[in-house]
């Protein structure tokens, strides 16, 4: 599937930077939306008509990059809020793969007992050229 | 864990001696009371009963002669063999009589009884002695029954023997039950039997357990039973039993009981115990897992920054170069403070043991002064409210990490928006104990909050200042170490107030 645009959900504003930073070197037409939590991620894919309106069809993001460890609502709850929102035909394409830097296996198998969830990336790969091929396998 | 184990084995052993201890005072004090009994049955016996019996003993042997010489006159003339009948009969009777409702009674006083009229008739039976003993919490009747036997009575165990061998009692019948009771020592058999319509019936027959004291005298035969004594029950329901095995019996159940106390106690201690342990594991690896990532993050943060910072040197982009040292400075800088924090944390649960004379008031000053900085580089003014306390015996550098912690959070969650924002610090003397506190007009804390903010890594704005989220749960463990108590009031938007109760010696935990 072609990307067209990445959700970052991560509430570590250097993160943010690496992934984005590494993401547009893999391919700088890439459209990359930040989130500091699970919250301020699920307020963002909600109202899908009008984020339509904003970004045609670089929503919703082809894939969401997300954190486990957050405040306010960590990933594991944003996986369950999106499990609902998702029941809404117009976010089944969307991709998720976790980021994080835990390699639990509890966590890998919690995260991936959701259909949607393709991948589990740990921080932070050693080049754009490693996330991108971890990106290449999920997507 | 080892602690814990010592303990436990510690506990147990004093309990297995307690319970010893337990039993052999039981023990020593069946023995003593039924001495007692015994003793006193005795006594009585021998001094009022005896006698009695002897007289009693006389008059029916007198008659038991009647009765052979009884047999000597069938045969004589018709009218003196009707006249020794009938005087034997009368004789006969007046004993029969008299034992047939001289009953030996262990009525309380109070109670009447068709029979007490005859009481004055009944001067060959003593009144029972009677003392109510309680065993197995249901009053029982102690009686000392004279016994009727041939010259001195050998014994008087029943006196000793509560209820042994005196009384059967139906156990469908309420109330007092009167039973004429026979013993017959020769064939050590108990025949009870009760009067129904003036007539005597067997009730039931029971044989004297091995333990059971005997009677060694013989009975005389009156008439168609011996006939030995009655006696009556106070309590309904209770069956025969022998001395040995009744004491043995509550002895057993004593130990049983006192066996299940026992160990009831002992496992409820060992799941407490086990619940205890269990819930300190639960939080020691909730924390090793957020330790470990909250440490590992940044570092990993780094690792992606330095890389940043190598392509950065190679290009010739010395401006992203710089963003990025900067970057990785802050990280590192994060990384120290989490590191010093958890060690923090784990000291603050070690007793160390040091305590000196705080002077509040200065350590309030100190408080300050390390926090003026910040306060002004934010613009939160910070007062201090005229005080007046005397020296407490603290641990100082709990006090201090406390009050620095409270004071620099007051700090990160100013509100700037607000034209004036403060930190007040204020503390009185409440005799018995001395009040602290460090009030705010910051953003406050959500209700819900106030519930978990003392855990560990608990953070609630991250967006608004940094933080690893451990700072309370350190302040909390201060506090207990102290024996201090910590409440916090604060309302959203309005402001904060945490109030430190301290005792003004605190030496039992620090």
């Amino acid at each position: 599937m072609k990307i067209k645009s990445i959700l970052v959900v991560d509430d570590g504003e250097d993160d943010r930077y690496i992934v984005r930073r590494q993401l547009s070197q893999i391919e700088p037409e890439w459209e990359i939306f930040e989130a500091s939590h699970g919250k301020d991620a699920i307020d963002f894919l909600t109202d899908f008509d009008q984020k339509r309106l904003e970004y045609a069809d670089k929503f919703p993001p082809t894939l969401i990059l997300l954190d486990i460890n957050m405040p306010v609502m960590d990933g594991f709850e944003f996986l369950e809020q999106f499990d609902e929102l998702r029941k809404d035909q117009q976010y089944e394409s969307v991709v998720l793969a976790m980021i994080s830097s835990s390699n639990r296996d509890e966590d890998r198998q919690k995260a991936e007992a959701y259909p949607f969830v393709k991948g589990f990336i740990e921080k932070w790969p050693d080049s754009s050229d490693d996330l991108k091929a971890q990106i290449d396998q999920i997507v | 864990m080892k602690l814990l184990d010592r303990f436990f084995q510690a506990h147990n052993i004093a309990w297995l001696l307690t319970i010893l201890m337990g039993t052999a005072i039981a023990i020593n004090f069946f023995r003593y009371s039924s001495a007692l009994f015994e003793n006193e049955a005795r006594l009585d016996f021998e001094a009022q009963v005896l006698p009695r019996y002897a007289l009693l003993s006389t008059t029916i042997e007198k008659i038991d002669l009647r009765l052979n010489s009884l047999a000597g006159f069938i045969g004589a003339s018709p009218e003196t063999t009707e006249k020794s009948f009938q005087r034997f009969a009368s004789q006969l009777g007046g004993v029969q009589k008299q034992i047939e409702y001289c009953w030996i009674s262990a009525r309380p006083k109070n109670t009447l009884s068709t029979h007490d009229r005859t009481k004055s008739e009944c001067n060959f039976f003593s009144p029972i002695k009677t003392s109510q003993v309680f065993l197995e919490g249901t009053p029982r009747a102690l009686l000392s029954v004279p016994i009727y036997g041939e010259g001195t009575a050998k014994g008087f165990a029943i006196a000793a023997l509560p209820l042994h061998a005196l009384l059967s009692t139906n156990t469908s019948t309420t109330g007092i039950q009167e039973f004429l009771v026979l013993m017959d020592t020769s064939r050590n058999h108990i025949q009870s039997y009760t009067i129904d319509e003036n007539k005597i019936v067997p009730v039931s027959s029971t044989e004297l357990g091995p333990d059971s004291k005997r009677l060694t005298f013989p009975i005389k035969r009156i008439g168609a039973f011996d006939f030995v004594y009655t006696a009556k029950s106070l309590d309904t329901g209770t069956a025969w039993f022998s001395y040995g095995s009744q004491s043995l019996s509550f002895l057993v159940w004593a130990l049983f009981f006192a066996m299940a106390l026992y160990i009831r106690a002992i496992l409820s201690q060992r799941n407490k115990v086990r619940s205890e342990v269990k819930i300190r594991t639960e939080e020691l690896s909730q924390f090793a897992y957020r330790a470990s990532h909250d440490l590992k993050s940044p570092l990993s943060t780094v690792g992606g920054l330095v890389r940043f910072a190598q392509q950065d040197a190679k290009d010739g982009n010395t401006l992203e170069l710089d963003k990025n040292l900067q970057k990785i400075g802050a990280q590192v800088k994060r990384l120290e403070t989490l590191v010093s924090d958890i060690l923090l944390l784990a000291m603050s649960d070690v007793d160390s043991g040091s305590n000196e004379l705080v002077d509040l008031q200065q350590l309030i000053g100190l408080t300050v002064s390390n926090n003026a900085e910040s306060a002004k580089a934010k613009g939160v003014e910070i007062r201090i409210e005229p005080m007046n306390l005397p020296r407490i015996e603290a641990s100082n550098v709990r006090l201090v990490q406390i009050m620095d912690n409270l004071v620099n959070n007051a700090i990160k969650y100013a509100d700037t928006i607000k034209e004036e924002p403060y930190i007040s610090l204020a503390g009185t003397d409440r005799n018995k104990h001395i009040e602290l506190r460090v009030s705010d007009n910051g953003i406050g804390i959500e209700e819900q909050d106030r519930q978990t903010m003392f855990g560990i890594f608990k953070r609630f704005h991250p967006a608004h200042a940094p933080g690893n989220g451990l700072g309370l749960s350190i302040v909390q463990r201060h506090i207990e170490m102290l024996n201090a108590t910590i409440v916090v009031e604060s309302r959203v938007g309005s402001g904060t107030t945490f109030i430190i109760t301290l005792p003004k010696s605190t030496r039992i935990n620090t």
